[in-house]
């Protein structure tokens, strides 16, 4: 079931097209990638669905229905650039920030007690911003950002700055919001985290979505029928490449196994393929090579970029 | 807007800036500032009394006995006897004589004064003054001018200013409305420049630390800047009320100290409840009529009207230039960059200060009236103004002006905000502000 979906949105700024028909949908409690290099509109989008600017044309459905101003308190967003007051005591700073998004005092006092424990942070509470280092910092800011328990949560690039330690931390605080059936947009360009905890993505580059979908079907739409198969000692030669049914790329020795690197021809299967290397020597592993997000990121930006420059 | 958030941002922004130890100390040193202004001159006079200094006239031509005649400040002793100047010279230091002023010419032409000390030249003019006049006295005598002459000739001139107002006379002092008008324009002055910068920083500071990306998720930035706006001109508000207060407290105590105020008070409440009896006329008598004067033309002045303009231009003012210093803050990066365009801002304030004199010469001329009019200069000038008295007519439109005047810009600033506090590392110019202007 499709949570938020964006139809059509366009935004110019003067001489310069900030996202151009852009439209997808994002299922409820899925964490969503939203993913592209540097300057591709992300962050026009996300401040388009959090209403901090409106688009020129196009929809942002929420449920079906259009955004309101009221639906703003049901989002948690946590921006890339991200501050705090730096000289406001922790505990009143989050407890302020918190109001602002709608909570009563009480309320946001219990949930942030419940939060500083959990972050074990208690004693900060009464500490100045500046006194904390800016890992700590990013803490009480996701802590704010996920507070008044929102359906709809954004983080931007919510990784950078933090040390593996509380990278990890966050990453599991992020599933289990998901778990607890949170739908999250998860803008990033750090591929490894957006296959470890995406379940859909969205790629933007120049202002337009170039690839979507799930994340699965995306990779295996993007391998390419190569193949690694590791013998555990040398095989023969001759043998394996008196076939058409694959092209060698490659053959490597390690530790006194051979690694051979193929890719099957089309309407091959795997089995005829292995049925013919079983002459050549015994084999002990097989796999599949399924390209990363990251290749995958690199390969379709610069196939657009080089389309654009045509 | 929605008024919840909005009430948020203005009881932090309010509360913050009240509980910091500068705005404590600001708020008790302000009205002493203040009263010093009003006090200083009054007590630097008492001060400067100081005892009357004894002086011996040694004087053997005899020809100028009665010019000496005893003052505040000199008591002279007058002497023919020239005989024991030596001696007297001698013990200068001991004696009862602040100082020896011979008169070395039959009418006085050549003198000459010892003293224990360098006199001061105060001191030495009213001697010579002293001379000159008994010496002119004498002269006009000898070609036949006779002292009602003399003062039919020399008059005393005084002018009194009062007003016209509904069928009676009432008495005004120019100096002191001036006083009054020159106070009010000049803390307006500052207390804008002082309170618009202080949002500017505020400002510049959100968006320098980036706090702001996470409040306009929740907020509209128009809600954050009105917030802010509001929350510092309560701040304002607060420190005036404590001004106002603690000057009333600080004159009240203070004027029992200057000698002749309570009588003259006392004087004046009377006349004004019972009318001018003759008794009140006999009372008015024992008291320097110049302080009466002062206390009645205090007493006239439009203190209602005056602390009701105070707020209202002091408000508009304020509205109208904090939010542009707002618009600057969003606008820019640095503290640094903001330069550039808070001169030209600023400079219809610096222009209505400079204004000033031409203003308070001619209170009712063209100039005064326009910039009275003219809502970037009115809350200044319009204060400076109305202690002379200005027709309603004229606070009327300059109020409604003021009024449209910062609808527009808070309108206006609020454009430039919303685009400004989101752009980082973008050196603005004009036009690049003019387009912010124009987005929808």
């Amino acid at each position: 079931m499709s949570f938020l979906k964006i139809e059509n949105v366009e935004k110019n700024y003067q001489h310069h097209k900030a996202l151009d028909n852009v439209s997808f949908s994002v299922d409820k409690g899925k964490i969503f990638g939203l993913l592209g290099p540097n300057g591709a509109g992300k962050t026009s989008l996300i401040r388009i669905i959090t209403q901090i600017t409106a688009p020129d044309s196009g929809h942002i459905l929420l449920n079906d229905k259009p955004m309101t101003p009221e639906i703003v308190s049901n989002i948690g967003y946590l921006p890339e650039e991200r501050g705090l007051y730096k000289k406001m005591k922790v505990g009143e700073q989050a407890l302020y920030l918190a109001q602002l998004k709608g909570m009563s005092k009480k309320m946001a006092m219990d949930r942030l007690k419940y939060w500083f424990k959990k972050f074990e942070i208690t004693g900060w509470w009464d500490k100045k911003v500046e006194e904390l280092s800016k890992g700590m910092q990013q803490k009480i800011q996701f802590i704010i950002t996920v507070l008044h328990q929102p359906e709809l949560l954004i983080f931007d690039e919510p990784f950078s700055g933090f040390d593996p330690i509380n990278a990890n931390l966050l990453k599991n605080e992020i599933l289990e919001l998901k778990n607890n059936g949170s739908t999250i947009i998860f803008s990033t360009h750090n591929m490894s985290s957006v296959e470890e905890i995406c379940d859909n993505i969205a790629l933007i580059n120049r202002s337009k979505v170039i690839l979507e979908g799930d994340i699965h079907q995306i990779k295996s739409t993007y391998k390419n029928n190569r193949f690694e198969i590791l013998f555990d000692s040398t095989p023969d030669k001759f043998i394996i490449a008196q076939t058409p049914d694959y092209e060698i790329n490659e053959i490597s020795k390690k530790n006194g196994h051979t690694m051979v690197s193929l890719s099957l021809k089309k309407d091959i299967s795997t089995n005829q393929m292995l049925s013919h290397l079983m002459h050549a020597g015994n084999i002990i592993q097989f796999r599949e090579i399924i390209p990363s997000m990251n290749d995958i990121f690199i390969q379709v930006v610069e196939n657009t970029n080089a389309q654009l420059a045509n | 807007m929605n008024l919840h958030k909005t009430g948020l941002i203005i009881a932090k922004e309010y509360g913050e800036r009240v509980k910091k130890k500068s705005f404590l100390i600001m708020t008790l040193l302000g009205p002493v500032l203040m009263a010093s202004i009003v006090f200083i001159p009054l007590l630097a006079n008492q001060f400067n009394k100081d005892e009357a200094k004894k002086i011996i006239v040694i004087d053997s031509y005899g020809n100028l006995e009665n010019a000496f005649q005893k003052s505040e400040n000199i008591i002279y002793e007058y002497s023919r006897d020239s005989n024991n100047t030596d001696e007297l010279l001698k013990n200068l230091s001991e004696s009862k004589y602040y100082g020896i002023l011979t008169i070395n010419d039959s009418l006085g032409a050549q003198n000459e004064l010892v003293a224990k000390e360098q006199v001061s030249i105060s001191l030495k003019m009213q001697i010579a003054s002293d001379i000159k006049e008994r010496v002119r006295q004498i002269k006009m005598e000898k070609i036949g001018i006779s002292k009602e002459d003399l003062d039919y000739i020399n008059p005393e001139v005084e002018v009194l200013t009062s007003v016209w107002k509904e069928g009676k006379k009432e008495n005004t002092s120019a100096e002191i409305a001036m006083i009054v008008g020159f106070i009010f324009g000049f803390v307006i002055y500052i207390v804008t420049f002082i309170y618009g910068s202080m949002v500017m920083r505020s400002v510049l500071d959100e968006k320098m630390s980036r706090i702001v990306e996470i409040i306009i998720s929740s907020v509209k930035p128009f809600e954050l800047m009105m917030g802010k706006v509001i929350g510092v001109a309560l701040v304002a508000i607060t420190q005036f009320t404590a001004w106002i207060i603690l000057t009333i407290a600080i004159i009240g105590v203070g004027q029992n100290f200057i000698p002749g105020l309570e009588e003259a008070k006392t004087i004046e409440m009377q006349a004004k409840s019972l009318g001018a009896t003759a008794e009140i006329e006999q009372l008015a008598q024992n008291v320097d009529p110049n302080m009466l004067r002062i206390v009645e033309a205090v007493n006239n002045l439009p203190v209602v009207e005056l602390i009701i303009a105070f707020l209202f231009f002091f408000i508009g003012g304020y509205f109208l230039y904090s939010s542009l210093f707002a618009a600057i803050g969003a606008a820019v990066d640095n503290e640094t960059d903001s330069q550039q365009f808070i001169f030209p801002i600023t400079l219809p304030l610096i222009i209505a200060m400079v204004m000033l004199q031409a203003i308070i010469e001619n209170p009712h001329g063209r100039i005064a009236y326009w910039f009275s009019i003219i809502p970037f200069t009115s809350p200044i000038v319009m204060l400076m103004r109305i202690p002379f008295g200005v027709p309603a007519i004229d606070i009327i439109i300059s109020s409604v002006l003021l009024i449209l005047t910062f609808i527009a810009t808070i309108w206006l600033a609020g454009k430039i905000y919303r685009v400004g506090i989101l752009m980082y590392g973008k050196k603005v110019s004009y036009k690049e502000l003019w387009k912010w202007i124009r987005y929808h």
